[in-house]
């Protein structure tokens, strides 16, 4: 499955690392990254396609934990019908300069129980 | 003002009093501010103390926690103890001295990336690159360790910044800030759930602790008469001898409380995390409960079981609000019967030390103003199994990264923040090699820390794992050859004696609660003693293995 994320975030050291790192580390493939600063250099806008066997929103969820990251939102999902789930992160308020005027529901989403392989829990 | 002064101002306008640390190059300019300061330093023996006991001194006081280290080694060093934070959701403030700014990326003396280094087990890291951001840095530092799910942070201070002048800095200190209130609408569906349920069992975690709602959490189960498992985390979030508490779940949870669960229609979850030393098999973990999962996080509901109802928010708002009546009569019944039916029993046969029951009458004897640290092991699960906690932060176990040599310098965080309080270490003889060197600092400081070390000559929790599924192959767990510790700790400075037989016990606990100073216990025991129940991995927690089934 290939899910295309918008990520909008503040321009902090090591921002963009982070993000890689952590979709590195659950497993998340970075199929394709464009990424940009903001004209005042405050912000940075990521544009990342991931491809993986884990569900998106464990990417999701991974992501807007992360301090800097103001907003993610799935803009598309291959292989599935379009739809839209985003989460804005609790720490932070949407930048005056990149308003977003669509609604941001707080993040409630169902998931199916996923299990991690039983060979994999170890001492 | 100089960079090392702000910072040092910065971390008293924070409320800190007490710091872990262990000096060097990169970060001489802020040992240079300590030596005028009120702050209080400890100098530990290896920076892995400086971070672990930081983390206790925080379990046991609510605070963050604060270590100090220079570059590159001294970072290096610092990152388990990060990690066991990060893992365990311990407020914790690191601070690493860097090299020079200019010398950032040239592969200089003691330069390592500790920024990069860190990143996967910290909440969030600052590089202070200019003297005008430290203040602000640190303030925000702070904020962000303790807000939400807590967790470490660190700062990594370039030795230029540190020695940089800067006129009238300014220091504004932060506000706790409060957690959100639940949703009602969640609420009340919560509160419906749990009205028409008829086999509900409330699952508590560490999350407890964290949110200071063990008041809350007795009060609801009181009110609505539910019985309670807790997780390893969640130890203590009702008192262990409370008759609604049914003990530890998952691994090496009682076997009344793995049946409950794998029995309940629903489960009430607060501040538990699915984790799968808890939950064995996810698929076949509660298979018949709806799921209740309230949590200050809002990123632990449904990460790994789907919540019929998921609260997030301020977990004591909640509990207050969800004081049903529902009709469970024969359920608690059936429960309770069970906790009497599988009780642990202390009579194992033999007169060597029984491990379990040397903790037992320990927990009998010690009363309450005690604080427990553990390694990791064997013997960490019989704390879990068989000492009887009141109260969540007087248990304190590496629970998520499962770091051997946890036990003492966690002892040193949590008899510095509680010099009256009687704090016990519990040690595997394996775990204690770990942070041996801690032994200096109980000494230093004259820290009334008793050490329990429970001495199988072995690695033993790899041992039984060995044993039970590696067809007893036992590779590298033998450690017959270990160094007479008692002799050890004396060279330190430090009373010790042996304890061999059973009939020793007594005298030992004698000695443990009635002498003043720190005091080494070395206790011989067999190696042969497993930790049961186990689940084993993999299972499901109703293929429970016992020890009269293997
Ligand atoms: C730093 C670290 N290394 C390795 C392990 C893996 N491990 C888990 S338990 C254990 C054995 C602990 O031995 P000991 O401290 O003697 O405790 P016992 O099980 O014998 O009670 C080991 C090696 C670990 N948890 N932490
Ligand atoms: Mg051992």
């Amino acid at each position: 499955m290939r899910f295309t994320l918008d990520v909008t975030m503040a321009n902090t050291e090591g921002a963009l690392e982070r993000i890689l790192g952590r979709l590195r580390q659950r497993s998340f493939n970075v199929c394709a990254l464009n990424a940009g600063l903001s004209a005042n250099m405050a912000r940075m806008d990521v544009r990342v396609t991931l491809e993986s066997a884990r569900p998106i929103e464990l990417a999701i969820k991974q992501l807007a934990k992360l301090i800097d990251v103001e907003g993610v939102e799935i803009i598309k999902a291959e292989e599935h019908h379009h739809h839209e789930s985003k989460l804005r992160h609790p720490h932070n308020h949407t930048h005056g300069h990149h308003q977003d005027h669509r609604q941001h529901a707080p993040f409630e989403h169902r998931q199916p129980a996923f299990d991690l392989s039983p060979s994999q829990i170890g001492l | 003002m100089k960079g090392s002064e702000i910072l040092i101002k910065a971390l008293e306008a924070e409320g800190v009093d007490t710091i872990f640390g262990y000096p060097g190059g990169a970060i001489m300019p802020v040992y240079d501010a300590l030596y005028d300061s009120q702050l209080k330093h400890i100098l530990v023996r290896h920076e892995q103390s400086a971070a672990l006991a930081a983390d206790a001194y925080s379990r046991v006081t609510g605070k963050v926690g604060v270590c100090l280290s220079t570059s590159g080694p001294g970072a290096t060093n610092l990152v388990t103890g990060i990690a066991n934070a990060f893992l365990d959701s311990v407020p914790m403030v690191a601070i690493t001295g860097q090299v020079g700014s200019a010398l950032i990326g040239t592969d200089a003396f003691q330069e390592v990336d500790i920024f990069g280094i860190s990143m996967p087990v910290v909440k969030h890291s600052f590089l202070v690159r200019r003297v005008e951001d430290l203040a602000e840095t640190v303030a925000r530092a702070f904020k962000i360790a303790r807000s939400g799910r807590p967790g470490p942070v660190l700062i990594d201070l370039p030795k230029d910044v540190s020695i940089a002048d800067l006129q009238n800095p300014k220091f504004e200190g932060n506000q706790i800030e409060a957690m959100p209130r639940p949703e009602a609408k969640q609420l009340a569906m919560a509160r419906s759930m749990i009205q028409e349920s008829r086999k509900p069992l409330v699952y508590a975690g560490g999350g407890i602790r964290i949110a200071g709602a063990t008041e809350e959490l007795i009060a609801f189960v009181e009110a609505t008469g539910i019985p309670c498992v807790t997780t390893l985390h969640g130890i203590g979030a009702i008192p262990a001898q409370h008759e609604l508490a049914m003990g530890m779940l998952g691994m090496h949870g009682t076997k009344h409380a793995n049946m409950a669960v794998q029995e309940c229609d629903l489960l009430i979850a607060v501040g538990a995390r699915f984790d799968d030393r808890v939950t064995g098999k996810l698929a076949e973990f509660a298979p018949h409960a709806k799921v209740v999962h309230m949590d200050g996080d809002q990123f632990e509901i449904s990460k790994l079981r789907s919540a019929d109802c998921g609260i997030v928010g301020d977990i004591k708002v909640s509990l207050n609000f969800l004081h049903a009546k529902p009709q469970i009569e024969e359920w608690v019944a059936t429960c309770m019967e069970r906790k009497r039916q599988y009780a642990f029993t202390y009579d194992a046969p033999g007169d060597t030390v029984y491990a379990p029951g040397f903790i037992k009458e320990l927990s009998d004897r010690a009363g309450d103003n005690t604080f427990i640290t553990c390694d990791v092991g064997q013997h960490q699960m019989w704390v879990a199994q068989h000492y009887s906690f009141n109260l969540p932060n007087h248990h304190l176990t590496s629970g998520g990264l499962g770091t051997m040599g946890f036990g003492l310098p966690a002892a040193i965080g949590a008899q510095l923040a509680y010099p009256d309080a009687r704090v016990v270490t519990m040690s595997g003889d394996g775990s204690f090699m770990m942070n041996i060197q801690e032994l200096a600092t109980v000494k230093r400081y004259n820290l009334p820390i008793k050490i329990v070390l429970f001495d199988n000559q072995a690695l033993g929790m790899v041992r039984q794992w060995q044993e039970l599924f590696f067809e007893k192959r036992y590779s590298e767990v033998d450690l017959s050859d270990n160094p007479d510790f008692a002799k050890v700790a004396e060279a330190f400075g430090i009373p010790a004696f042996r304890v061999e037989k059973r009939e020793e016990v007594g005298p030992a606990i004698d000695r443990i609660l009635s002498e003043d100073g720190p005091l080494l216990a070395h206790v011989f025991i067999d190696q042969a003693a497993n930790v049961w129940p186990l689940v084993p991995p993999g299972k499901n927690n109703s293929e429970m293995l016992e020890a009269t089934t293997v």
